[in-house]
């Protein structure tokens, strides 16, 4: 829980502090990309914080790796 | 806005951080246990042509970085696709050595944190350096480095009393094949991650050579390195030193002197807190350029933000013990392999062959005149 509450903190000053100048300064692409990273990062932490298991990308690397070289991770 | 310049030292000094960053406290050859020395000496002499092909891009394409030079040779496309590879592999490389530095910060002080906070802190001050710019990170490494030296010294000086010069016997008792497999390891891990540089050193100043800036940068990091591996060969042993996580701070955790003087291997953490701030934030400047460039955005800096905040996320899922992290190098050495060899080869081959048709041409056209006039 304590996570969630950290996480909320830092994504409020951010939105504050550094998204909101893009806005007004009209610069919208960046806009829209920090906006999209910013909610996806934000959902993962709080799915985190609620105790869900979030698969590591890590894994289909090693096994597609592991299977085309033959090594074991 | 004016295009931000490092110089010559700088540069060198990043480089040198950039490469002694996590290895120093992952540890690098430990599979191959008191050979580990050898293995680290042969990874050097193999990232020389490799640094080289570096080097040369950022001679033939003056004043570009990476992602241009890809957008350039292989089309806007192609181009495009091949840098987004690369921005992912930075963000990519950047949560690794963030989760580095979050596992061992866990396993030797502050257990009982939860990762997320040591990642959120790192995280801040990487945003932090990489917001300030490229000049910013050169002036720290200029001071950063003179601190990483003297704690390899004063540590290596410190354990001259617990060591034992025969633990690096027998000499390649593990076979050469061993070696060498272990030594590719170490080049892929860290050497020849300097591949990232050649998205920042478009910013060196004209008159320094990349040439120069690579060698003695990646010189320097590897001669810390060896240092490093030697002293902990020295003091552990080989068996010792392929059987552990974190070489270099159980080599000093076990030096006391005058029965009161103890607990080197907090100096192990500043080196952490030094270099591999370096390593996180050059990793972060590389994937915000590469945004900025794919994407044609206005200012690399607007997305530095959401960007870290992508690398810290995977950096929290990416492994789940300390282990498994460890387990992941062999991985690494296979999947970095085309970042680190192939495209850049590629990239050369099609460049030079580029070149030598535009000579050529230019040959021919100045030959042409001459002939009618004759």
């Amino acid at each position: 829980m304590e996570n969630i509450i950290f996480c909320s903190i830092i994504y409020f000053f951010f939105v504050i502090f550094d998204l909101k100048p893009l806005a007004k300064n009209k610069d919208f692409k960046a806009f829209w990309f920090y906006t999209v990273l910013l909610i996806l990062t934000y959902a993962v932490h709080i799915l985190i914080g609620i105790g869900v298991d979030i698969p590591s990308p890590a894994e289909p690397i090693a096994k597609g790796i592991g299977a085309l070289f033959n090594v074991r991770s | 806005m004016n295009k931000e310049m490092i110089s010559l030292k700088q540069a060198v000094c990043i480089i040198a951080l950039f490469v002694f960053g996590s290895s120093a406290i992952v540890g690098v050859s430990g599979e191959a246990k008191q050979d580990g020395w050898l293995a680290l000496l042969i990874a050097i002499a193999f990232a020389v042509p490799v640094i080289f092909i570096y080097g040369r891009l950022l001679v033939l394409f003056k004043d570009m970085d990476i992602f241009d030079m890809f957008i350039t040779t292989f089309g806007k496309f192609f181009g495009k696709a091949i840098s987004i590879l690369y921005i992912l592999y930075a963000i990519h490389l950047g949560s690794l050595v963030t989760r580095n530095f979050s596992e061992f910060i866990q396993v030797s002080t502050l257990d009982h944190t939860p990762q997320f906070f040591t990642i959120a802190f790192i995280g801040l001050l990487c945003i932090l350096a990489v917001k300030s710019g490229i000049e910013v990170l050169g002036r720290w490494s200029l001071i950063g480095i003179v601190i990483v030296i003297l704690i390899v010294v004063i540590t290596s000086l410190m354990s001259m009393s617990i060591i034992r010069f025969e633990h690096i016997l027998p000499i390649a008792s593990q076979g050469f094949s061993k070696i060498l497999g272990v030594s590719y390891g170490t080049l892929t891990f860290p050497f020849a991650e300097s591949v990232l540089f050649l998205g920042v050193l478009s910013t060196l100043k004209p008159k320094a050579s990349p040439y120069k800036a690579y060698y003695f940068g990646v010189g320097l990091g590897g001669l810390l390195l060896f240092i490093v591996v030697l002293r902990n060969t020295f003091v552990l042993g080989g068996e010792l030193l392929g059987n552990i996580y974190f070489p270099s701070y159980i080599s000093t955790s076990i030096i006391i002197l005058g029965n009161f003087l103890s607990r080197f291997e907090e100096l192990i953490g500043a080196n952490l807190l030094i270099a591999g701030f370096v390593k996180i934030s050059i990793c972060l400047y590389v994937a915000c350029v590469g945004i900025y460039k794919v994407f044609n955005l206005k200012n690399y800096r607007s997305i530095v933000v959401p960007t870290a905040l992508f690398m810290l996320t995977l950096a929290c899922i990416i492994y789940k013990s300390t282990m498994e992290m460890f387990n992941w190098l062999k991985i690494y050495s296979i999947y970095a392999a085309p970042f680190e060899f192939i495209f850049p080869i590629l990239l050369l081959v099609v460049a030079e062959i580029k070149e030598k048709i535009k000579k050529n041409k230019e040959e021919k056209e100045n030959e042409l005149p001459e002939e009618e006039l004759t």
